[in-house]
């Protein structure tokens, strides 16, 4: 059971990663980035290629985190700043095209074929507890995941940026009276959701491995993570990433595999129904 | 002497629907004028386009003799002008003290200097000092006032433009914040006040501007002989009162 | 009665009006043109790339019609083709080999899919509702493994008969024949139902479920009407690729076709009937042609999708708009089109009578969580007078005007009595049919509409028809096509004759106005509701305006007024409310309430006073 668990809470680590990167960029310029994911992906490559070149695991983790988080503000200024209609599906429409163009370049440089990181990036073993065996790998990783969204939040309460965004998701108008440069903190959020997938790309990689064919499913079950959680709440985020993690490894082992995705998709209707908002979202009043 | 604020020309609105058709003003430091008329007068989309959310399409806005006119929205509030909109437009999921901070943001200061304008806002606003922590949406809407003022008055403001204060707050409640305001232009803080209400306006303004139809139809000092009379004509646009 | 009217200038014909007559005659041309070319020597290569190509354009043509006409982004089509694919298999190698009977079920079961979009895509929006959609794509392989052996499982579903229909087997060129003849005959009708003003009424809800619901349309039960339709396509082009290869795989039903499709889309253009057409020839065709365009595929047809955001306005048919309104239409720049009310003779028309509606309030009030918005409202508006609501911020009129027009619900004990019926509580779009017509502070005017065509949304509610007398060009289409045609004289009547072929979003804001004035009087609304529509008008428009109002009135109709411009209420208005704080303060003719004290007390705000001594002493007193 215990190894069960400790799998599902790797897995919904990482659903509940791809969460915080949607909630980073929403905060700091009210746009959802469909591309995450592939962000995401691409920083394990490049990790990859970067350990495979014998660099130091650090060295890889500050230098991806730093390419990546360019490329993040390149996409900002393309799909975000330049949309001619502000409608917002059109945002959903360009990230998407983003999305495709980063899966294109993965395929074509290095194939379709999952390829793992170099052995010794990260530590491997598998530990005894009771209940079952658990992979050292996963735990680590979970560790850091959790550390990066205690990060996140204390950044978002405490520094200057953060409660610039926090003001901002809540207020844009109120926001730009009080001094906030609207335009640079969107820029800012999304180099900071590349950064972030830069710092966390090894640990994750080790799980997921370097493969194009996962991302769509990442993406698509870290936005329900986010629904359930509720926008905008890191807490949330990690909640509801971490318990559709346990729900689908549950149904997985107890039940079959292929029910694994119908029950998120369960979940996610029942949010939708139930409460849209989330767990920890805000309701926003409609106004005729 | 320079004048805090000099308002020339103003035309402004909504993208192609215009609101506001060459409205011109003055204010000296330390005085306060009142923007009278009726809702749907223009009187907050001047102030709007006074604080950059608007564009001025013609026109000129001078801050202490700066043309701030092409100035972005989020630049003036280091230069010196504060805007309280209307509807206590305060952070209702931050905190008192979030919100204050928040109203600190274009300032260059450490932490020191912050928390000490934050003592300072209490010193005057008591009652924020007893809510700090709690979320802004707990406050009465006198409270809200307050803070929306107390946020404002963190940047240290030149010029401070208030947008209906005493809108939807009970008259006890409207006399505090008279009451605050009073002392803050006693300290020479420089008002533009836009109010519906004229008791409330004419009790704190030195000059008065009555808008219609986003046209400036009456200017004149609260100390003028019938000024009184003169604005509720104004406000009724010649109708015959009797 | 003469008219008013500016008749001089008529706007120069559009391409649809000088060659429209050719064009069906063209269509079917094309058809039979395009049927025969196995029999003149096309290879076999070429006639699978056609198929291709309806196949990606049906469905492609199913993604316009939710997105690009309906504005909902659901791309769930691979899902769709997926159960139309699984279905026809399944049915034509267990059961009955007949490639009409398949085509049904192949569309029944892609419908049900749509609706499984649909339904939760009612309650959300955007994001959710896309995501929702990608998700049930991701499910096609997993629902494709728990139904397993039966449908073949993760290998694919394979033995696939070829098609047969009437029990005679086709041979290549009679599948050929008939694929192409059901892929002109969906676009025939989706011609006829985007002409229809159902595709206008469609791009009304599209831009806004507000205006939608005032005009008398059903949101909802339109949006689940699209879905469905929407899915149709998709079901088609499924069953038509089982048979094309006798084998169905699960993974030919990934993101990487709803990519795929959406790229055809914003390429060919989505608001348009031809653009899947266009898009889907150029996805199909020119990778064929390219060596190792595969390898690309997902980069460009990617940077197609970011370069929509950007640059396209409706793809290729887009480009061939813009360019024919350079050769046939205006040459000005079309922004600010205005009609100059100075030049247009200022006579008041005759309008036809109509029997204006009693409005009745009694005890209206309203709550919003702790504010109080409107106190027991009572008053009465009564058909053939202009009664004018007037009132300081925070007075509740406008919360009053959308309680009328059903965007809110009374409190308990309200009633609301229009002519009569009770409408306490009724829906917007129920209200909107009951003959009540209303404007918007803010004109609300649909992408895509000329100003005709919006003036010509009045007659939805006046002479309703269903989308299947649209498709099918039923007699109540025709009754319906005949009615928008009646429109012209109503805005000629109003000097707008001239823009009525301009895109309505192009016009200038005074002349938007007008326009939705235009359509409350072609909707021979029995009850009108005008919120601040002097707002921003100069004198000329504001004349005009003065003058069709008081038409409105001599027609019958109750006309309401939310205003702001006091000259303008006296001039106009029979009868006056007076709201403040939600209640009503005084209620009368223009002169009674011009001289109330308690009115000038509520806009003067407490310590004025009526006569100068008085707040010469007050003011004195309160100065320290």
């Amino acid at each position: 059971m215990t190894t069960v668990l400790i799998a599902g809470l790797a897995t919904g680590a990482i659903y509940a990663f791809i969460a915080l990167g949607y909630n980073i960029t929403h905060l700091a310029s009210g746009a959802l980035n469909f591309a995450h994911a592939n962000l995401m992906m691409l920083a394990v490559f490049l990790s990859m290629v970067g350990l495979q070149l014998g660099l130091n695991a650090i060295i890889v983790t500050v230098a991806v985190a730093i390419v990546v988080g360019l490329l993040a503000l390149i996409e900002e200024r393309l799909a975000i700043r330049l949309l001619r209609n502000n409608a917002a599906h059109s945002e959903l429409v360009t990230t998407l095209g983003v999305a495709s163009i980063i899966t294109g370049f993965i395929v074509l440089i290095w194939g379709s074929d999952p390829l793992s990181l170099p052995a010794g990036s990260w530590p491997t073993g598998a530990l005894d507890l009771p209940g079952g065996r658990v992979q050292l790998s996963d735990l680590l990783m979970i560790v850091v995941i959790l550390v990066i969204a205690a990060a996140l939040i204390l950044i978002s309460r405490k520094t200057k940026i953060g409660i610039s965004a926090l003001a901002r998701s809540e207020d844009r108008e109120a926001a730009q009276l009080r001094g906030i440069d609207v335009l640079k903190l969107s820029m800012f959020g999304f180099a900071l959701s590349g950064v972030v997938v830069g710092l966390a790309a090894i640990p994750i990689g080790t799980k997921t491995l370097a493969v194009s064919s996962v991302i769509l499913i990442l993406a698509i079950k870290g936005f329900v993570a986010l629904t359930l959680g509720g926008v905008g709440s890191m807490g949330g985020a990690i909640v509801g990433g971490l318990f559709i993690g346990l729900l689908e490894a549950v149904v997985e082992r107890y039940v079959g595999a292929s029910f694994r995705d119908l029950i998120v998709f369960a979940v996610f209707l029942a949010v939708l129904f139930i409460r849209p908002q989330g767990l920890f979202g805000t309701v926003r009043q409609r106004v005729v | 002497m320079t004048a805090a604020l000099e308002v020339t020309n103003l035309h402004t609105g909504y993208g192609d629907l215009k609101v506001v058709y060459g409205v011109s003003f003055t204010v000296e430091p330390g005085k306060v004028i009142a923007i009278l008329g009726r809702n749907g007068a223009g009187k907050t989309t001047a102030l709007r386009a006074i604080s950059g959310l608007n564009p001025a399409n013609t026109g000129k806005i001078l801050l202490d003799g700066e043309d701030i006119t092409s100035v972005p929205a989020h630049k003036r509030i280091s230069k010196g002008l504060a805007y309280v909109q209307e509807g206590k437009r305060i952070f209702r999921q931050r905190t008192v003290e979030e919100n204050l901070v928040i109203g600190a943001l274009s300032q260059k200061v450490n932490r020191a200097e912050l928390t000490a304008r934050i003592d300072e806002a209490y010193a005057r606003f008591p009652i924020l000092g007893e809510k700090r922590r709690d979320t802004a949406a707990g406050l009465s809407g006198g409270q809200q006032q307050m803070l929306a003022i107390a946020q404002a008055l963190m940047s240290r403001p030149k010029v401070l433009l208030l947008d209906e204060p005493s809108g939807g707050l009970a008259p006890t409640i409207v006399g505090d914040v008279l009451n605050t305001v009073k002392a803050l232009v006693a300290d020479g803080l420089t008002v533009v006040l836009v109010e519906q209400a004229m008791g409330f306006a004419l009790a704190l303004a030195d000059d008065v501007i009555v808008m219609d139809l986003g046209r400036s139809v009456l200017t004149g000092k609260t100390t003028d002989e019938g000024i009184g009379a003169a604005i509720e004509q104004a406000y009724f646009n010649r109708v015959e009162a009797s | 009665m003469a008219k008013i009217g500016n008749v001089s200038s008529v706007a120069n014909p559009t391409f649809s009006e000088r060659f429209g007559k050719f064009l069906p005659i063209v269509r079917v041309l094309v058809v039979v043109v395009v049927a025969i070319l196995p029999f003149v020597g096309l290879d076999a290569f070429w006639t699978r790339q056609i198929i291709l190509v309806a196949l990606m354009a049906l469905t492609v043509s199913g993604l316009s019609l939710i997105f690009g006409y309906a504005g909902q982004l659901n791309l769930g089509q691979p899902a769709m083709y997926a159960a139309g694919a699984y279905a026809a298999g399944y049915f034509s190698k267990n059961f009955v080999n007949d490639l009409a009977i398949n085509l049904a079920i192949g569309i029944a079961v892609a419908v049900l899919i749509g609706l499984l979009v649909g339904l939760p895509g009612l309650r959300t929006s955007g994001w959710s509702l896309s995501i929702l959609s990608f998700f049930l794509v991701l499910l096609v392989v997993p629902v494709v493994n728990i139904i397993g052996a039966p449908i073949g499982g993760f290998a694919g579903l394979t033995g696939i008969p070829i098609a047969a229909q009437f029990g005679t087997q086709l041979d290549a060129n009679g599948f050929y024949i008939f694929v192409v003849a059901v892929t002109a005959l969906w676009f025939f009708l989706m011609l006829n139902l985007i002409k229809s003003r159902h595709g206008r009424a469609l791009l009304v809800v599209k831009e806004s479920t507000v205006l939608a619901s005032s005009l008398g349309i059903a949101p909802f039960g339109t949006k689940l009407k699209v879905y469905a339709i929407s899915a149709i396509p998709s079901g088609i082009a499924g069953v038509f690729f089982a048979y094309l290869d006798g084998y169905v795989a699960p993974d030919s039903f990934g993101l990487n076709l709803g990519v795929t499709v959406l790229a055809a889309l914003v390429l060919g253009g989505a608001v348009s009937v031809y653009g899947p057409l266009i898009g889907a020839a150029f996805i199909i065709i020119v990778p064929s042609q390219l060596n190792s365009f595969d390898k690309y595929n997902a980069i460009i047809y990617g940077a197609l999708l970011v370069a929509s955001g950007i640059f396209f306005n409706n793809g290729i048919v887009g480009i061939w708009n813009s360019l024919v309104r350079r050769v046939f239409g205006r040459k000005k720049a079309a922004t600010d089109v205005s009609v100059d009310f100075s030049e247009v003779e200022k006579v008041r028309p005759v309008l036809e009578k109509v029997d204006g509606l009693r409005l009745e309030l009694t005890n209206v009030s309203k709550r919003f969580g702790g504010n109080q918005a409107l106190k027991s409202v009572s008053a009465v508006a009564e058909p053939g007078q202009i009664t004018a609501l007037i009132g300081p911020n925070g007075s509740g009129k406008t919360t009053l005007l959308n309680l009328i027009s059903g965007f809110y619900k009374p409190d308990e004990g309200s009633s609301v009595l229009i002519g009569g019926n009770n409408a306490t509580g009724l829906p917007v779009h129920k209200v909107s049919q009951l003959g009540v017509g209303r404007t918007f502070q803010t004109p609300i005017i649909p992408e895509g509409l000329t100003a005709r065509e919006v003036v010509a949304a009045a007659n939805f509610v006046r002479h309703p028809s269903t989308m299947a007398s649209s498709i099918l060009h039923l007699p109540s289409y025709r009754k319906a096509r005949k009615s928008d045609a009646e429109v012209d004289g109503v805005m000629e009547s109003m000097g707008l004759a001239s823009i009525a072929n301009e895109p309505a979003s192009s016009l200038a804001l005074g002349t938007r106005r007008m326009v939705e004035l235009a359509r409350t009087v072609a909707g021979a609304n029995k009850l009108i509701l005008l919120d601040e529509v002097a707002a921003g008008l100069d004198e000329e428009e504001i004349v005009e305006l003065g003058i069709m109002i008081r038409a409105l009135r001599d027609s019958g109709a109750t006309v309401i007024l939310v205003e702001h411009n006091f000259t303008f209420v006296q001039e106009l208005a029979d009868h006056v409310l007076v709201l403040a704080e939600g209640a009503v303060v005084a209620d009368g003719s223009p002169e009674y309430v011009a001289n109330h004290p308690e009115v000038l007390r509520q806009y003067l705000g407490e310590g004025a006073a009526v006569t100068g001594t008085r707040t010469q002493k007050s003011k004195d007193g309160d100065k320290k």
